[in-house]
């Protein structure tokens, strides 16, 4: 991966990150259901064009989207509008993270080793981020890794641009 | 004579010259801490030494305004200290006329980006107007910082905590997240540290390239006034 890649990597979780923000907007003016059926109506559209037909049996595929698209959403959508700050909600889905691992050593087998059950330890400590001193420090840490990526990024960039690339 | 242990220290805590002293070995044994680790990123000596100074006030029950009346000497020298910046800085003149353009880039992307996406989190979780305030110019060194915020409504000694975790989170992290991000440059990688993570972040690039010290000098002084600029636009767009 180059420089550049690594880059296009980080923009997706700052693009999933800003669908929290986008959402709340949104229910600011369709209600909840509505909204989240105008989103996946407008993603199914290229879905349908240009993503090939998964190749699993149709019981799963209409499975999961009645799981992700329709249970996962509705009630997030749902929560956001009943008054859920975008940055909260964004963290409780995270919860699935947790969940799926627990689910998938009792139904699939799979084994936990100690540093994914570190790992739900964590996470299941996120929701102390609503007191104030640890939501400050995930700003400052958030920000401060952004601003440096942002920072170098740019310069390199108009380095390359202007012909100042370091000899 | 008197050897009652209590009763000297009872003497010693009262004069400006304890606490000079314990901030000096505190750095020094953060240091010294520092080199042991092979100089690694994470073993930076001024979080060592503020460990160990904040475990001396809580164990002792010193209020800060006390341990301030000795570290006031430290705190001046911060002044002079910033000026000799200036030395590494005229070396590198012709390098960073030559960059005026990417240092420019460089600058206001870090320093929007720092800002912005700190108050947007804040807000994300619902901070108050005071908080906010508070933590909005804490990528700039930390005089600068504690005046802006005073303009701005928050509170300064808020400030001053986070202008500090801001400098050792930096220091720590740029390292390790532009190695693994490829990012080569050292002019971009002292420029961008600087820039987030004010003096702090600068002694960090010092330590690893003269190069990148420089840049991170001049990406530190250039974003307290930016900052200035921006934290309060910024903050009337979240507010």
């Amino acid at each position: 991966m180059q420089g550049g890649d690594r880059g296009l990597v980080l923009l997706v979780p700052v693009l999933w990150g800003l669908n929290f923000p986008a959402t709340a907007l949104m229910l600011d003016h369709y209600p909840p259901l509505l909204a989240a059926t105008l989103r996946f109506v407008l993603l199914a559209i290229p879905a349908i064009l240009f993503v090939p037909f998964p190749q699993v049996k149709l019981r799963w595929l209409v499975g999961t989207a009645l799981g992700l698209g329709v249970m996962q959403f509705s009630f997030l959508y749902l929560g956001m509008a009943t008054g859920m700050p975008a940055g909260l909600a964004s963290l409780v889905l995270q919860a699935s993270v947790p969940f799926t691992i627990l689910l998938a050593a009792a139904f699939l087998g799979e084994r936990l080793t100690p540093l994914r059950l570190a790992g739900i330890g964590i996470v299941a400590h996120l929701p102390l981020l609503r007191e104030h001193g640890l939501a400050l420090l995930v700003a400052i840490v958030v920000s401060t890794v952004l601003a440096l990526v942002a920072g170098a990024g740019a310069f390199i960039f108009v380095a390359r641009l202007t012909g100042q690339e370091e000899r | 004579m008197n050897a009652d242990p209590a009763l000297i220290w009872a003497y010693l805590s009262q004069g400006p010259l304890l606490w000079l002293t314990a901030t000096l070995m505190g750095y020094a044994l953060g240091e010294a801490a520092f080199r042991a680790a092979g100089r690694q990123s994470w073993a930076n000596p001024v979080l060592i030494a503020v460990i160990l100074l904040g475990l001396l006030l809580t164990v002792t029950g010193t209020p800060y305004a006390t341990y301030f009346e000795g570290a006031q000497f430290v705190h001046f020298m911060l002044g002079p200290a910033t000026v000799c910046l200036a030395l590494p800085m005229h070396d590198n003149l012709p390098q960073m006329r030559a960059a005026a353009l990417p240092i420019l880039a460089g600058l206001v992307a870090a320093s929007v980006v720092a800002v912005v996406s700190a108050l947007a989190i804040a807000q994300a979780f619902g901070l108050g107007a005071e908080v906010m305030a508070s933590l909005a110019p804490k990528s700039t060194t930390a005089p600068v910082a504690i005046g802006i915020a005073e303009r701005l409504g928050g509170q300064p000694t808020l400030t001053a905590v986070l202008v500090l975790l801001t400098g050792i989170l930096g220091a720590i992290i740029v390292t390790p997240l532009f190695d693994a991000l490829g990012f080569r440059d050292w002019r971009a990688r002292g420029l961008a540290v600087g820039t987030a993570a004010h003096g702090i972040g600068t002694a960090r690039a010092f330590q690893v390239n003269p190069t990148a010290g420089a840049f991170a000098g001049i990406g530190m002084g250039l974003n307290a006034v930016l900052t200035a600029i921006i934290a309060p636009l910024a903050l009337r767009f979240f507010g």
